[in-house]
């Protein structure tokens, strides 16, 4: 379902992605593991045009796109079939939870007014919120803030969500809450591409796993595999790491 | 020594009071266009065209290191001659709150481009690509997202922008403006200034608590525009329950 082939992109002289090309399928979860500056989130910015790819090809259903060479218009649509949720949530600061969720819809998707506000509420309910709907941003705490960024990415049926690192910049007693509804999303079939540090939890809720290093993807597979007998040095030496107390080589 | 005449200060008071709706005039129109200059700037230096931002930012610099009593003479009389022939006669027979407005809308112009960036800088650009993530194109993320949040940052700023043309424009007397001061001045001066400080006082009256009123109001508006906080403190009110 989604297609991704040879991105590259450089900043000056520093070669962030090194054509990198992954596959997801409908119902997939991907975990992207990797140290900081192996190139992931870099990847998904390029998948989101937040950044503009020095090369790539990008397949998204029945789209095809240039990761260069792009208009805005097409730009907008892959990003009307894609959602994207932040390390630092990024929620609208001057709109309460539930306008933060419903905004997209109305201006993003143009629907109505009503249908927009049914769809929101439904999503806070998703994402255990429902008694927050009026508070704004600031009133919340990391943990709920993020599970709105997530209600807001999930309530525009995106054919891909993609997380970056959604519970790094969180307290460590909130990361279990955003974690448990990331669980449910992916229970419920939701496609998802995570980059995350959280190794129980890719082990636990990925399809596939994809390891990065050096702005290129060094192994993929799924989960079990990758966790329990790496094929390549490199992911060895990360995931030992990790999980120095880990029960990985079973 | 001639002590200060209540009746005389109520005098100036009562005849300068109404020239008030000049300070407003010439206080609206050169907001609304300074912002709009302002806003121009901004765009200007963070265009890619180097020359165009290096230009936008000379304009700033300069106007800034401009006093204003300088800018509004060489307005009112530079710009006629300058532009001389048809336009400039025509100029020349303009009312002297044309060339007051458009002084101040060049120093707003100034001002606001760094009130305006300053607001658009302290914005976290992730809204703006959380708004584009959501489907919503460059304009709406700005429209609804951004701007509101602009704004909201900008009001002590606009607040304190009026309090400081209100006073400067006392200045333009200077080239035959008739606000509040000028109005006193010409009263004044028909009674060879013996009651300068009668008018000096009237004019302290109504200068004080217009400018205090402005800075309450401003005060108001920005708690109204902070629902969080205004929301807050009702439930504070109300016993504290959220």
């Amino acid at each position: 379902m989604l297609k991704v082939q040879n991105v590259k992109k450089s900043f000056g002289t520093n070669e962030v992605l090194k054509g990198v090309s992954f596959e997801v399928d409908k119902g997939d979860v991907v975990a992207v593991l990797g140290a900081s500056g192996s190139g992931k989130t870099t990847l998904l910015r390029c998948l989101e045009f937040f950044e503009r790819a020095d090369s790539g090809h990008m397949e998204l259903g029945d789209l095809s796109v240039d990761l260069h060479v792009h208009s805005k218009k097409t730009a907008r649509q892959i990003r009307q079939k894609t959602a994207f949720v932040f390390q630092n949530y990024n929620l609208f600061e001057n709109k309460t939870a539930l306008e933060n969720i419903s905004l997209g819809l109305t201006a993003g998707h143009g629907l109505s007014k009503k249908e927009a506000e049914k769809i929101a509420a439904a999503a806070l309910e998703r994402v255990g919120l429902s008694d927050r709907a009026d508070y704004y941003p600031c009133e919340l705490s990391g943990g709920q803030q993020q599970r709105i960024g997530i209600a807001r990415a999930v309530a525009v049926n995106p054919d891909v969500i993609f997380f970056d690192e959604p519970t790094s910049a969180l307290d460590p007693e909130l990361v279990g809450e955003v974690l448990d509804t990331i669980k449910a999303l992916a229970k419920e079939g939701t496609t998802m591409v995570i980059i995350t540090h959280e190794m129980a939890f890719a082990r636990d809720v990925s399809t596939k796993v994809i390891y990065m290093d050096g702005g290129v993807i060094v192994e993929q597979g799924p989960p079990d595999v990758i966790f329990t007998k790496p094929r390549e040095e490199r992911t060895r030496k990360f995931l030992a790491r990790f999980i120095q107390d880990f029960d990985y080589v079973i | 020594m001639r002590t200060v005449e209540v009746e005389k200060v109520k005098y100036f008071f009562i005849e300068s009071l109404p020239y008030l709706r000049v300070t407003l005039l010439y206080v609206t129109v050169s907001l609304v266009i300074g912002f709009m200059i302002g806003a121009g700037i901004v765009c200007l230096r963070k265009s890619r065209i180097k020359i165009l931002a290096a230009i936008a930012s000379l304009y700033v610099t300069v106007l800034r290191c401009t006093p204003s009593i300088v800018l509004l003479f060489l307005v009112y009389y530079g710009l006629p001659a300058m532009l001389g022939g048809r336009v400039g006669d025509a100029l020349n027979r303009m009312s002297p709150v044309f060339f007051v407005c458009i002084t101040f809308s060049l120093f707003i112009g100034a001002s606001s481009s760094e009130v305006i960036r300053s607001a658009y800088e302290s914005l976290r650009a992730g809204q703006r690509e959380a708004g584009l993530s959501v489907g919503m194109t460059e304009l709406q993320t700005f429209w609804f997202i951004l701007l509101p949040q602009m704004v909201k940052r900008a009001i002590p700023n606009i607040g304190n922008m009026i309090i400081f043309l209100m006073k400067e424009g006392a200045l333009a007397y200077t080239i035959g403006l008739r606000d509040v001061l000028g109005q006193a001045y010409y009263l004044s001066a028909r009674s060879i200034n013996v009651y300068a400080v009668d008018m000096y006082l009237a004019l302290t009256l109504i200068y004080w608590p217009v400018s205090l009123a402005i800075e309450k109001l401003f005060h108001i508006l920005e708690k109204k525009m902070d629902p969080a906080k205004a929301r807050r403190s009702l439930r504070k009110l109300s016993g504290g329950v959220a």
